[in-house]
């Protein structure tokens, strides 16, 4: 009899379980949004394709959460899903349809000239998207986000090696930006 | 010089080496002039990017993102986005659309969600000030005069400070003061007083990154004990290969000093 019933009894517990993971993975969505869509911003360049870019990202969550460990870090998890749509969907349509990689000599931050509290968040952000792709997704990945080399080296799918190289890479060019009074650079003034 | 060595170096400037290879990274950086020269360059380059990042999470649309998830059905199976035809609005107005957004920077507070980074981006200082003062030996001022740090030294530390560091601020009974430097985390401005303590340096650093006010919290990494606080927009630190009670006192007698 139990053999019977095992299976049907199995179904249900899988259908709770479904469940209880897409609540989890909707909920850490919402806490997420900004982020991904910061991440979107990063490797898109531009608002809309972000925007698009999270939307995408909560679909496939969802159609796939069975497939997340609970217990496991969802945001990475999330990034993950991003950077695959980005990179097998989207980045590679845009350069089939010739519009290829981001232009890098376009301004796309302010330098903030009104906003003087804030001229080197400006000049940081310009500097960092002028960066080759590889270069700022890392920067993004483990200055900002915080991975250690190891996390964003399995995100990125490449070798540790090439992670450091890429932040090397990164810090020679952004180095030679560095103003020689930045020692004074203008930050939030202290009170 | 080798790529490796610059993936090394920023690995080190990372705290994301091993002991072993740490060590011996130290141990290169002490006598090879050509190498410490590109460790300068690599450490100039990181810029504040947890800072500047964050101006750009608080304009993030959060509304219009929540709304489209919401529209996605529970199971993940309709209302598919509009990725088929992904908008590509031109160089122009996406340039436009974020110069706006730059605009807005720095218009608004850090947001009240702001990631766990930010208390990590302010206490990478302090890792990285362990991560150098490690590698001081009784050695290292031991060409320095005995005489106190140099009065343009002190000018130039309170001038990028703001605040006044003098010989009287900063000297220590017992301690001899060797020298004082500025120098610069993330963008920030770092200065830092260099004393021996029964032969082994000490560092007093003072750091002007708006960081909030925090108590003083001891905490010893590879036998080295670290006081730090937080006061005025300024982080403070005073560490050594010294007992951690030592250099506990020594901050309590800097702490009423700034």
């Amino acid at each position: 009899m139990r053999a019977l019933f095992a299976p049907h009894r199995n179904k249900a517990r899988r259908a709770v379980e479904r469940m209880a993971s897409r609540d989890e993975i909707r909920a850490g969505l919402s806490q997420h949004l900004a982020r991904l869509w910061r991440y979107g911003l990063a490797l898109s360049a531009a608002r809309d394709v972000a925007e698009d870019l999270v939307q995408a990202t909560a679909l496939r969550a969802l159609e796939r959460a069975d497939q997340f460990q609970s217990g496991t870090r969802l945001d990475r998890w999330l990034f993950a899903i991003l950077r695959s749509i980005w990179l097998n969907e989207v980045r590679a349509r845009r350069i089939r349809e010739g519009q290829g990689f981001v232009d890098p000599d376009q301004v796309l931050f302010s330098d903030g000239r009104e906003v003087e509290t804030n001229i080197f968040a400006g000049q940081v952000l310009n500097a960092v998207h002028r960066l080759p792709e590889a270069q700022r997704e890392t920067v993004l990945l483990v200055y900002v986000e915080g991975l250690s080399y190891s996390e964003a080296a399995e995100l990125l799918g490449t070798p540790i090696g090439t992670v450091m190289s890429r932040l090397a890479a990164a810090r020679l060019t952004l180095g030679k930006l560095r103003p020689p009074d930045s020692v004074a650079a203008p930050r939030e003034s202290a009170k | 010089m080798t790529d490796t060595d610059d993936a090394r170096l920023v690995a080190l400037i990372d705290n994301q080496l091993d002991e072993t290879a740490r060590s011996a990274l130290a141990t290169r950086l002490v006598v090879e002039p050509e190498l410490r020269a590109r460790f300068a360059l690599l450490a100039a380059g990181g810029l504040p990017f947890s800072r500047a990042f964050d101006s750009v999470l608080v304009e993030a649309p959060l509304a219009s993102l929540q709304a489209k998830i919401d529209a996605v059905a529970p199971g993940g199976a309709t209302s598919r986005p509009r990725l088929g035809a992904v908008r590509w609005i031109g160089v122009a107005a996406a340039a436009m659309a974020l110069l706006l957004l730059g605009w807005g920077i720095g218009r608004y507070a850090p947001s009240p969600s702001a990631p766990a980074s930010i208390a990590l981006q302010d206490d990478d200082w302090r890792r990285a000030v362990a991560q150098y003062v490690s590698l001081y030996t009784a050695q290292t001022f031991a060409n320095d005069a005995d005489a106190g740090a140099n009065e343009a030294a002190l000018a130039q530390l309170s001038q990028n400070l703001g605040v006044a560091v003098t010989q009287a601020s900063v000297a220590l009974p017992d301690l001899m003061l060797r020298r004082a430097d500025m120098l610069a985390y993330d963008g920030a401005p770092l200065g830092q007083i260099a004393y021996l303590d029964a032969g082994e340096p000490v560092v007093f650093c003072i750091i002007r990154n708006n960081e909030k006010d925090a108590p003083v919290t001891i905490e010893t990494r590879d036998e080295l004990a670290i006081a730090s606080w937080a006061h005025g927009g300024r982080g403070y630190l005073v560490a050594g290969r010294r007992p951690a009670q030592r250099i506990a006192a020594l901050a309590e007698t800097l702490l009423p000093r700034f």
